[in-house]
């Protein structure tokens, strides 16, 4: 067999000139990777894997050279590899170089086809059939409070049917949560309590407010607590994160479109999200319609107003809330904020200001809990190791409550800490937020304990 | 290696580590073609051993078909000393990556080779000590390779470099023994120091599978000044004037006006772009000590030209600066496409005249170069940056490299300080060995490595390791008369 | 031609009888004394011994010459006593390059003239070598806190039984270029090349020095007080423990029974922090500390003490810090100690009559955490001890090195581990 040429970029230049790159590719992208080394370990699938394919700088290395057509795009090795990353981006925050990984694998993923079933599947089904409708994911939301209210969860797990169903796991441990198969939506304006500070929008996405209905409408509670104006506009809209995050381009570059729409025209200060996967990738508009003429300035303009609702209440002054939470409670970083949106402080502060509140460290709180939006789904034995040291970190921690900011990160640490047999509760930043200003609805039995 | 033997080859491997953790796949060959440098070489086979015993086994098995082993970790090296130049296997770290032993009474802690560096100092902080040697890559590279490359770190100039606090290692030979040279105590006195010796061998000696280190107490208080100068001259001037003044801070760090562009592009560390340049000092020890001497130094440095002395009020402008700093390479990207760096040693006295001949290389080739570097050490990092797109920009950059270590040789320093020779300064050492010293180098690594299979084409210039030393024939026991007329030089 | 026609043609001059004991080594006397000017001439006298397969001795200072084991045979000295010159001093480089000959105390005397010095102190500067204290790895008592000579030269010059004149490290204290031949030939005892020169990195002379002594009735707080002291952020600059006979040896008198001698050195402020520590940690391991100031002559002569001229026997531990205590349950009641507990070291005096039982107590208390070694004894004495003890498990690659470097086996032949 021929060797390929070692990829001596350099050397290679000099001798042959600039090599053609790749469509689809942007090459100065790829080349502020200078090869480095520092986000390895920091990668959680390096650490699963122990493959430098497995790396950030593996996998930007692959990229380089099918870019430069020395491997094949559809190589299965390259879209093994490509397709094994939790896109967690933790190598971002680990690189000095600044180098933009996320953006960058998404340019890969729309290069590739998945290679393997299970994952194919997963996008034919999840993000193409059901996230992007509306009507579609309401009915799979009310199937899924109407299992819960039939107590299909304890029957999966007395009988052990939760071990071969597929997501099995995921029915048999549900997160607290919503279990009435009705809910009311949220009115499309809760106005300001006090005095009015900002008009903001929210997004009450698409899984979202189907699994966590409830801490949609705490969110809602601590803006306008704040002072704020919160318009939930009437159009459903996903914002497209789960299918720009697996490579989905032309069904994420649709999404962003249709959700632009739906915020348009209302004079917003602020587009206030609480899934830290849909707020970072809202926050990217700007690279997702960079093709598209007519929205790419819309586009920019769009992302710069979207905030975190940790980031947007902190940088606005949060009031203080009265009613005290004696807990002893860790902040789990999901991803998308901490390394997507850079947001690493602001919702501990939030959880700070809750009186009788005592905010734990555990290890690792900024490594991917192996949710990595569809990721759980489509490679569950790496996806669960990642969750084995997670649920390690927390019981370590000795925390009673887990706090998170995505609704991903909730089910599957969630999941995993009731298989473990831990009477563990997670739930979302703003749930607690909400409950201490006063919300009543769903806390689970040790917050109203400790709220009493 | 054709694709028989290596068929053979990787089904002897898999039987010791499993199929998984060995493999030859063409396509996955080419993710251990490359470090940190701009070196790159396909390797044959590459092999991630779970054990000590795997490494012993999976060295036999090479040495047995007298095949090449490269030993690769992080393989964040800056000289191309993990790449494979001459095929064979690499064998990997990332799965031995444990440590093994925390001593705190005996000052001592055990790890395996692939413990990343920081996370060593991470595990013990909460127990009140440190491993020292703080190579600016310390959030990936590891133990293992610090041994390899002898690496060192900003805060080596007070507390000395990884040889300083290395006590013992265990060693898989050729031969398939783990061998443990050194160990626990603090002294030896147990013939030759083999723990010395190997320490920045670079692989070519053999391969460490564990590590005996020293670990210190952590310092009550470390300050961290800045002081702002308007030229390189004088900054550098300044560095002989604190070190004169009797004061050795545990850093002395320099950052030329583009490296703080790039710096500041990166992280907003807080270095001032007007600055022509800035020295980044630190001391530690007790607070009321710490205050004086960071008072004293600050006077040094205004009455040597500084134009601004600032003192970071808060850990976290501490680490802020020193964050910036560690990641001053990879900033140059914000400058820049691509760099090259080089790890030049000079005497601290010799810094002023150097820097400047450095300037006047970049003015006459018309490339950028910046400076970041050791300065209290001497220890130089000029990087040249260029755009490799651009044909002919990379071989000018290469003899720029060159001209620069030259430069370094002739003031009586070295080329490299904490990188490496690796692949990439092998023809440099010239500048600073003898043939008589690189013979004399060789013969003691072919006491270890008789085959030359360990790491080959590093270190040593050339191909030199194919072609035997003389084997003296002077060395039969024959008539000295005919040299004893010398004898007026003897009384 | 017979070895001894072969080294009547080498260069260099017979010596007289007074000369001959000067220079002996054990039993062994040589008939031969050569003193090369520099390192070129050193070089070509190394390979004309080689040629003529006689065995040689290099010669320092002579203040280490009862380590090791007695010589299998020994033709020549070869002295450095001319190579005695600083040939480059930097004072604000903190280096210097000095010739293997030269004294430590003109070393250091150089040295203070720029308000610097070498930390290192190994016993009898005054007639000790640069290249003798390499060879032997002679270290003062100041290696916890400031390192043993491994950790202070940078660059060494080393004549080989080829001829060859090579060269390791360099001038500036950081360089990773090349193998660090400086760690083999530190401690070698000279059996691998004659040292020919040094680069030494130096440091300014700390501001303040203060000792403090304080004595306890039994050694385990006492032992247990210098390591903890060791572990400190704020270690001494030297701490040696001596029982009372060694305290009367180094010229103290009193009947304290075990005394804990520390000296401090640094800036003035941590001096003063240093005292504090100490004194509590002492305090509550209960010990007293005693006021008052101590004759300087007390350093110097707890510095020379493991090297004694005469002929006593030492007899040396090098264990980690928790096995100090195991060593001292097994010493004889009769015998001298001082130990340098922050250092995991302990030198003991015997008499020459229970030297090989106490050798033997010592390495079996030790087992395999540590060695045991004779670091001085007349040769009659000699005879009949294991010096080294068991060779270590590289010691087959410690044999090859040998063999590589010195084929026929001419330097110091037998005086090293395992008969190297």
């Amino acid at each position: 067999m021929a060797e390929p040429a070692t990829l001596d970029f350099k050397r290679q230049i000099d001798r042959d000139g600039v090599p053609s790159v790749a469509a689809g590719i942007d090459m100065d992208l790829v080349r502020d990777c200078i090869h480095c080394g520092l986000c390895l370990p920091k990668c959680p699938t390096f650490r699963s894997l122990h493959h430098e394919g497995d790396s950030p700088r593996g996998r930007m290395w692959q990229i380089k050279e099918a870019a430069l057509g020395l491997v094949a795009f559809d190589d299965p090795r390259f879209q093994a590899h490509i397709y094994q990353c939790f896109n967690c981006r933790a190598c971002e925050t680990a690189c000095p170089s600044g180098v933009q990984f996320g953006a960058v694998m998404e340019m890969a993923r729309a290069m590739t086809p998945p290679q393997n079933r299970r994952d194919r599947m997963v996008r034919a089904i999840l993000l193409n059939g059901l996230l992007p409708h509306p009507r579609r994911l309401r009915i799979a939301g009310w199937l899924y409070r109407a299992t819960r209210a039939a107590r299909l969860p304890g029957l999966l797990r007395r009988s052990g049917a939760w071990k071969v169903l597929p997501l099995g796991k995921f029915a048999a441990f549900p997160p607290a949560g919503n279990s009435a198969p009705r809910q009311r939506p949220l009115p499309a304006l809760t106005p300001a309590q006090g005095t009015r500070r900002a008009r903001v929008g929210l997004l009450i996405g698409c899984i979202q407010d189907e699994m966590f209905h409830g801490t949609n409408q705490r969110t809602a509670l601590a803006l306008s607590r704040n002072g704020c104006d919160v318009v939930v506009p009437e159009a459903r809209v996903c914002c497209g994160a789960l299918a720009s995050h697996a490579g989905e381009a032309q069904t994420a570059e649709r999404l962003a479109a249709r959700t632009m729409d739906a915020f348009s025209g209302q004079q917003l200060d602020a587009v206030v999200v609480n899934a830290a996967g849909c707020g970072s990738n809202m926050k990217e508009y700007e690279l997702q319609l960079r093709n598209d003429a007519s929205r790419r300035e819309a586009g920019v303009a769009f992302s710069r107003t979207v905030k975190d609702a940790s980031e947007f209440l902190v940088a606005m002054g949060l009031r203080p809330p009265t009613r005290r939470i004696a807990l002893r409670v860790a902040y789990q970083d999901a991803c998308h904020l901490v390394h997507g949106q850079k947001v690493h402080q602001q919702p501990r502060q939030a959880l700070k200001m809750i009186p009788g509140l005592e905010l734990v460290e555990m290890q690792e709180s900024d490594w991917c809990c192996g949710s990595a939006g569809v990721y759980n789904l489509t490679h569950p034995e790496i996806s669960e190791d990642a969750l084995a040291w997670k649920i390690r970190h927390i019981v370590d921690s000795g925390a009673q409550v887990i706090a998170s900011a995505n609704p991903g990160c909730i089910l599957q640490i969630s999941m995993g800490l009731q298989r473990a047999g831990r009477d563990i509760p997670v739930v979302h930043v703003m749930d607690l937020l909400g409950w201490a200003y006063g919300d009543e609805g769903q806390a689970p039995p040790i917050v109203r304990r400790a709220m009493a | 290696m054709d694709g028989a033997d290596r068929e053979r080859l990787l089904g002897r491997l898999r039987d010791v580590v499993g199929d998984r953790y060995a493999f030859a796949d063409p396509y996955e060959m080419r993710l251990y073609q490359y470090d940190a440098s701009p070196e790159t070489a396909l390797p044959d086979i590459v092999v991630i051993p779970g054990s000590a015993a795997e490494v012993a086994q999976v060295v036999k098995i090479c040495a047995d078909a007298k095949v090449p082993i490269t030993a690769r970790s992080a393989a964040s090296s800056l000289a191309g000393g993990t790449v494979p130049v001459k095929r064979g296997v690499v064998i990997t770290f990332a799965r031995m990556d444990r440590i093994l032993e925390i001593d705190g009474d005996n000052l001592r802690a055990v790890v395996e080779p692939g413990v990343v560096n920081l996370a060593l100092s991470q595990a013990l902080k909460p127990l009140g000590y440190y491993y020292v040697p703080d190579p600016s890559s310390q959030g990936a590279c590891t133990i293992g390779g610090n041994v390899g490359t002898n690496a060192g770190g900003p805060h080596t100039l007070l507390y000395g470099v990884t040889v300083n606090h290395v006590t013992g290692l265990e060693l898989a030979l050729p031969s398939g023994e783990l061998v443990q040279v050194g160990g626990r105590k603090a002294a030896s006195a147990s013939g030759y120091d083999l723990t010395g010796l190997f320490v920045g061998s670079e692989g070519t000696m053999g391969i460490a599978t564990k590590i005996w280190v020293k670990i210190q107490p952590l310092p009550p208080v470390q300050k961290t000044l800045m002081a702002v100068y308007p030229d390189v001259e004088t900054a550098s001037n300044a560095v002989s004037a604190i070190v004169r003044s009797g004061i050795l801070p545990a850093a002395i760090e320099m950052m030329d006006k583009l490296s703080i562009q790039a710096i500041e592009a990166a992280s907003h560390a807080g270095y001032p772009l007007d600055a022509g340049a800035v020295l980044l000092l630190e001391v530690d020890g007790i607070p009321a000590l710490v205050d004086e001497l960071g008072e004293r130094m600050a006077k040094v440095c205004r009455e040597s030209g500084a134009s601004e002395v600032r003192v970071a009020k808060d850990e976290a402008e501490r680490q802020a600066l020193w964050k910036g700093r560690k990641g001053a390479f990879s900033a140059m990207g914000r400058l820049s496409p691509d760099f090259y760096v080089m790890d030049g040693v000079v005497p601290r006295t010799r810094l002023p005249e150097t820097l400047a001949k450095i300037d006047a290389i970049s003015v006459r080739t018309g490339f950028k170069i910046c400076n970041v570097f050791h300065a209290g050490d001497g220890n130089l990092h000029p990087l040249v940056l260029f755009d490799a797109f651009k044909p002919g920009q990379y071989e000018a950059v290469l003899r720029i490299g060159d001209e620069i270590l030259r430069l370094c040789a002739d003031a009586g320093g070295s080329v490299t300080g904490e990188h490496g020779i690796g692949l990439e300064k092998r023809e440099n050492i010239r500048y600073i060995f003898s043939d008589d010293d690189l013979e004399v180098m060789d013969r003691i690594r072919r006491v270890f490595d008789p085959h030359g299979l360990m790491n080959p084409g590093k270190v040593f210039p050339g191909d030199g390791l194919e072609s035997a030393p003389s084997r003296a024939p002077e060395h039969a026991p024959r008539r000295a008369s005919a040299v004893a007329g010398d004898g007026d030089v003897w009384v | 031609m017979g070895l001894n026609a072969r080294v009547e043609t080498l260069p260099g001059h017979e010596i007289g009888v007074e000369e001959q004991q000067r220079f002996r080594v054990d039993d062994l006397l040589p008939s031969r004394v050569m003193r090369p000017a520099d390192a070129q001439d050193a070089a070509r006298g190394l390979r004309l011994c080689d040629q003529a397969a006689a065995a040689v001795v290099t010669w320092g200072g002579g203040t280490q010459m009862r380590l090791g084991a007695a010589p299998r045979r020994y033709e020549v000295a070869f002295s450095t006593d001319r190579m005695s010159r600083l040939l480059e001093y930097e004072p604000a480089d903190l280096t210097c390059r000095v010739e293997s000959g030269m004294r430590l105390r003109d070393l250091q005397e150089a040295l203070l003239a720029q308000g610097q010095r070498l930390p290192l102190e190994p016993p009898h500067p005054e007639r000790a070598t640069v290249g003798g204290m390499l060879a032997a790895n002679a270290n003062g008592l100041g290696r916890a806190r400031y390192g043993t000579v491994r950790d202070w030269v940078i660059g060494i010059a080393v004549v080989y039984p080829s001829g060859k004149l090579a060269r390791a490290g360099g001038k500036v204290v950081k360089n990773v270029a090349g193998y660090d031949l400086m760690k083999l030939h530190i401690g070698a005892l000279g059996t691998l090349g004659v040292i020919a020169e040094v680069n030494f990195k130096v440091q300014t002379r700390p501001q303040v020095e203060a000792t403090l002594i304080a004595h306890f009735e039994t050694p385990a707080p006492a032992i247990d007080s210098g390591t903890t002291l060791a572990r400190q952020y704020l270690a001494p600059a030297a701490a040696v423990l001596l029982d009372n006979g060694a305290l009367r040896e180094c010229g103290l008198t009193g009947d304290w029974r075990w005394t804990l001698a520390i000296k401090l050195e640094g800036y003035a402020r941590e001096v003063e922090a240093a005292r504090d520590e100490a004194t509590g940690i002492i305090r509550e391991a209960g010990g007293r500390v005693e006021d008052g100031d101590v004759p300087s002559v007390f350093w110097d002569a707890a510095r020379d003490w493991s090297a004694p001229d005469d002929g006593l026997v030492v007899v040396r531990a090098i264990v980690p810090l928790t096995a100090i205590r195991a060593i001292f349950s097994v010493l004889p009641g009769d015998s001298h100690v001082l130990a340098q507990p922050a250092a995991g070291l302990i030198d003991v005096r015997v008499a020459a009559g229970s030297a090989a039982s106490v050798l033997q107590q010592l390495r079996s208390a030790a087992v395999d955490q540590g060695q045991v070694i004779v670091a001085a004894a007349p040769a009659a004495v000699k005879k009949g001890l294991d010096v080294w003890g068991m060779p270590p498990p590289g010691f087959p690659i410690m044999r090859a090195l040998k063999q590589a470097l010195d084929p026929n086996g001419i330097l110091n032949p037998g005086r090293f581990v395992g008969g190297i």
